[in-house]
């Protein structure tokens, strides 16, 4: 492919705009809680299944939960983040989310 | 979280589909315990530790961390998809319970209903990350209960063992 140099740096006419689409969009954060049930591989497997991270990644994100009792897992609009909830929810993670 | 589990009797052969080698009464005790579940999860039955029974509660905890009105607004969105997407879980454990090979959606399909299971049991028996890492007590009037929650567990493990096998192979720097 070749190299775009218009791509690398956008016009500040873009820039602008992606700064007011933020402000319009706040951002929220995806947390999971540690329990007590759920295995850790199993956990490990729902972050890869769910948001395609790498093991080393999701095991990292499920061992941050394991030994400090939470890990922001994902984050995004509030629609984004609701359903990435219920994707947890219906695997059985204990997750929340709040803005950011 | 806890890890545990003896001998394999789950895996991923070479085609692909997740073979299972349970004996006819593993099987049949899963079947029990899962259509027992469904049951209560659809509100059929009145779940077995009572109305206010916890381990039920277990499967949709609060959505939004500290607001009891964003988090039920959030149930009544979301409950009845979850709802379905449960039961359709368990009714695909009870075609398949028989079956010695699963293809990828039952083997699914597997590990959510027994998540499931263990999620209820265990809040039932307000399991700890200690719970199987100590000798069983036998004269526990929950042994039994306690027995099952573990070998959930170590159903459980080679299921998410096969099942992490078929997933997409690593794209490099990605995650």
């Amino acid at each position: 492919m070749a190299d775009n140099p218009a791509a690398a740096s956008p016009g500040p006419a873009l820039e602008h705009v992606l700064r007011e689409r933020a402000v319009e969009a706040p951002r929220w954060i995806v947390i999971v809680w540690n329990d007590p049930i759920n295995l850790m591989s199993y956990v490990t497997y729902v972050f890869q299944k769910l948001f395609g991270y790498s093991h080393s990644h999701a095991r990292r994100l499920m061992l941050q939960v394991h030994h400090e009792g939470r890990a922001v897992v994902s984050d995004g609009t509030q629609e984004r983040c609701e359903h990435d909830v219920s994707r947890l929810h219906a695997h059985g993670l204990w997750a929340t989310m709040q803005p950011e | 979280m806890s890890a545990d589990g003896p001998s394999r009797r789950i895996g991923r052969v070479a085609d692909g589909r997740i073979a299972v080698r349970l004996a006819p009464r593993e099987r049949e005790i899963l079947g029990v315990l899962a259509a027992e579940l469904a049951r209560e999860a659809a509100g059929d039955v009145p779940p077995e530790a009572g109305r206010d029974d916890p381990g039920l509660a277990r499967l949709s905890p609060d959505a939004v961390a500290d607001d009891a009105a964003a988090s039920a607004a959030f149930r009544e969105l979301t409950g009845a998809d979850l709802a379905a997407l449960r039961q359709e879980r368990f009714a695909m454990l009870a075609e398949t319970i028989d079956a010695v090979y699963l293809d990828e959606a039952h083997a699914q399909a597997w590990l959510g209903a027994v998540n499931d299971l263990r999620l209820v049991r265990g809040t039932r028996l307000g399991v700890t990350e200690e719970t199987g890492a100590r000798p069983l007590d036998e004269t526990d009037p929950e042994a039994g209960d306690t027995i099952v929650f573990l070998w959930l567990g170590w159903l459980e493990e080679q299921l998410v063992e096969a099942l992490a096998a078929g997933l997409p192979p690593e794209v490099e720097g990605a995650g």
